[in-house]
């Protein structure tokens, strides 16, 4: 649980999300520590559930929890994640948006991210919907992490810190990518 | 004649002391202030003048909505006004089922019942058709049996020997398992030698803009979709779903609201253990998606969140199964759930031990039936501990004993009890959304810092709601907005949601002036003792916080310093 406080104030505080913009989980077992819906994430104490990661298994504390707990649950059902990190990092919510359509990931410009990420899928579906879910749980196992096209990044990891590295690691790479983009198009013209 | 869509413009009055029955055409401007439901019945009880609560003169008002009949979601529910021989305010009281909308169909927005009859009677609606017959064989009976032998004639509403007896925690039943619960309102029936009301209707409600309204119901009904506390709450447990948040947070209360830490095992009390233990069947009232009913395999009605909350921990019973068989005596005896437990708390309380499942039972079934100490209890917390010298062990504001969160640790919800028009009461402002469910956005339960504005729109906005009459369950994921673009399409009046702000915020203020006018004044909106005094789980309310919250509660209302207001708000509501 503490590590899940600890990362959300990281998350603000380097801007990868404004405070209520975002979830973060870790799996025990075959039980989730996740954060609540609503809550800001520089400011978990007290705002951490368990509920089980079985998607057949409802819980009543899902109606507290993230809006997107289903997602997260099919995420660990699919992959080897132990924790998912999401926020609406902005850089990364605009180049899913910029993106053309058909072409379904972003490639990273600088050799860090190339090296770390590859590519990053975009996908889509509605905020907690099932498509969303089955969508990004299918991308994550091939991927460290994905932007959903419009909202945000899912980082996932085998430890909160590594999900961590991949999310702010998306917005870099996208942040840079805009910025060389930016800067190709003022020069063409 | 004008088309009316949505009202019927019709209400029926019966006189039972003279025998009179008649029909009148309110005024529009009543129905379009105060729109139905509990703002017209806060209206015409308001009117009324200062009476006793159980005599003649105290009316039964029941009231529809103009969305009532209609397929609006969840818009099944009807609504009572009346004097509360339990708090002595005014009160209103609204459930579900069928009786709404049978009532709209046969013509009807309201129901005014006066008098008192000299032997037991039932009222029997059909349409135009209006009998008042005679009750003797239905008199003595409880509420299970009086609606199995009425319900051939329509949706029943009647009440069981406790109402009789006029027990001051006597509820009405509608269809034998939807309350209109709290307040003593039982035995305002019971009090006019009133059996049972039945109501069959062959009409329909005419709706404006037929194209309009199927697109906001279509609107409605996605947003409910979307809404976890309905989705993956209400829909998938029904209310019990609340005893793991409610206790996880520990505002559950413990022993008459004593400590935080239950004495016993909570696991059995939990919706997912109902669930997987009893596979309950889903129940829902009419035109609601939502279905947060449940029945067991038998079909007898299981308990709601506030029953288990209150009838579990906080007399420190430990049988799920006997809190079962409880809420089915209230439901038969027609007794209110969250009163008889309150009661019993205190009770627990005073002879400093708890209640046993078999106590639960026996207890329940002698305030029914107004034998040995269940005569005491069912005067209700208030004058039962008073009566046993210790009236600080009644956990009540203004006589309504309070419902399953305790204060210390949901502070806008009790600040919402302190100023409640009905006494301790969650639903008035219904501040377990954003306090609890986070919804519609969060906010911090543990302060009452903002909570003079919150409290004062959430009241506004509900008694709005109760007007409609919808349940409150939809506006977790439903703003007032979406129903005020239905109501416009169902009525022709262009409603926005300010105006329903504003229609709720007159509601209030006629309900405040009726309770001043009884006698009510500031000290009475205030809490318990032990609120102030004891921590619980380290918390406690603030007095000086809780004083400053309450002050400014009344500017932003545009009362005076003492709670009363002022000519100007008054006048600017329209009330005078």
């Amino acid at each position: 649980m503490q590590e899940l406080i600890k990362y959300g104030k990281k998350i603000v505080k380097a801007g990868l999300a404004h405070s209520h913009f975002g979830n973060v989980s870790k799996r025990v077992g075959d039980q989730m520590l996740i954060s609540t819906t609503g809550s800001m994430l520089d400011e978990l104490e007290g705002q951490i559930v368990t509920v089980p990661v079985d998607p057949a298994s409802p819980d009543e504390l899902d109606v507290i929890a993230s809006t997107e707990v289903n997602v997260h649950r099919v995420i660990y059902k699919a992959t080897s994640a132990l924790a998912i990190l999401h926020g609406h990092s902005k850089y990364a919510v605009a180049m899913s948006m910029l993106y053309e359509p058909g072409k379904e990931q972003i490639v990273p410009e600088d050799t860090e991210s190339i090296y770390v990420l590859h590519e990053i899928p975009v996908v889509r579906g509605g905020v907690g919907s099932d498509e969303l879910a089955r969508n990004a749980a299918t991308a994550l196992r091939d991927h460290k992490g994905i932007v959903v096209q419009g909202h945000g990044t899912f980082a996932r990891g085998a430890t909160v810190d590594e999900a961590y590295v991949i999310l702010s690691s998306i917005e870099h790479a996208c942040t840079v990518k805009y910025l060389v983009d930016n800067a190709r198009r003022r020069i063409s013209v | 004649m004008k088309a009316v869509y949505g009202w019927k413009n019709k209400i029926l009055r019966i006189d039972l002391s003279k025998g009179e029955v008649d029909r009148f055409a309110p005024d529009a401007s009543l129905l379009r202030g105060y729109i139905g439901g509990r703002g017209l019945g806060a209206k015409i009880v308001y009117d009324t003048g200062r009476v006793d609560a159980l005599s003649p003169a105290n009316l039964l008002v029941f009231a529809a909505g103009p969305l009532t009949g209609t397929t609006t979601p969840a818009s099944g529910r009807v609504s009572l006004s009346t004097k509360s021989p339990l708090t002595g305010t005014i009160f209103d009281s609204n459930c579900g089922g069928s009786f709404g909308p049978e009532l709209k169909k046969a013509g009807y927005d309201a129901l005014i019942i006066a008098g008192k009859s000299q032997d037991p009677v039932f009222i029997e609606i059909e349409d135009d058709r209006v009998y008042v017959k005679p009750a003797e064989k239905l008199w003595g009976k409880n509420v299970k049996e009086t609606t199995s032998l009425l319900k051939d004639k329509g949706s029943v509403a009647c009440i069981g020997r406790a109402g009789e007896k006029q027990v001051l925690l006597a509820a009405i039943m509608s269809d034998a398992v939807h309350a209109f619960g709290r307040g003593g309102v039982g035995a305002v029936m019971g009090s006019k030698n009133l059996k049972a009301v039945v109501v069959k209707g062959t009409g329909h409600v005419d709706i404006s803009d037929r194209a309009e309204f199927l697109k906001h119901k279509k609107s409605i009904d996605r947003l409910l979709i979307a809404s976890p506390t309905i989705s993956k709450g209400l829909s998938v447990f029904g209310t019990p779903f609340l005893m793991k948040i409610t206790s996880g947070m520990k505002i559950l209360p413990v022993a008459n609201f004593q400590k935080a830490e239950p004495d016993i095992y909570l696991n059995p009390f939990f919706g997912k253990n109902i669930m997987e233990e009893r596979s309950p069947k889903r129940r829902a009232c009419y035109s609601c998606p939502i279905a947060c009913k449940r029945e067991d395999k038998e079909g007898n009605e299981l308990p709601e969140y506030e029953t288990i909350g209150l009838m579990s921990a906080n007399i420190q019973n430990p049988d799920y199964s006997a809190v079962v068989e409880a809420n089915r005596l209230c439901n038969d005896y027609g007794l209110d759930t969250i009163s008889v437990a309150g009661v019993l708390g205190c009770y627990a309380e005073i002879r400093n031990k708890g209640i046993s499942p078999a106590e639960l039972l026996r207890f329940t079934r002698m305030i029914g039936e107004q034998e040995g100490i269940g005569e005491q209890l069912g005067w209700g917390a208030k004058l039962f501990s008073a009566s046993e010298g210790c009236p600080e062990k009644s956990i009540q504001v203004k006589g309504l004993e309070l419902p399953a969160y305790d204060p210390r640790g949901v502070k806008g919800l009790g600040f919402s009890y302190a100023t409640s028009n009905r006494g301790g009461c969650h639903t008035r402002a219904y501040l377990v959304a954003p306090e609890i469910l986070r919804k519609p956005k969060a906010i911090d339960p543990y302060t009452l810092a903002g909570k003079a504005g919150h409290t004062k729109i959430f009241q506004d906005r509900f008694a709005a709601v109760d007007s409609l009459v919808v349940c409150k369950f939809v506006f977790f994921g439903v703003g007032e907005e979406e129903y005020a673009n239905i109501l416009s399409a169902v009525t022709g009046v262009d409603y926005t949601s300010e105006d329903l702000m504003l229609v709720g915020e007159r509601i209030w203020n006629v309900e405040r002036v009726y309770n001043l006018r009884e006698g009510f004044s500031k000290d009475d909106d205030t809490l318990p003792e032990r609120f102030f005094e004891k921590k619980v789980n380290g918390r406690v309310i603030d007095r000086e916080e809780f004083l400053k919250t309450r002050d400014e509660y009344y500017r932003m209302r545009g009362w005076a310093e003492n709670g009363v207001p002022t000519k100007r708000t008054l006048k600017r509501l329209g009330v005078i």
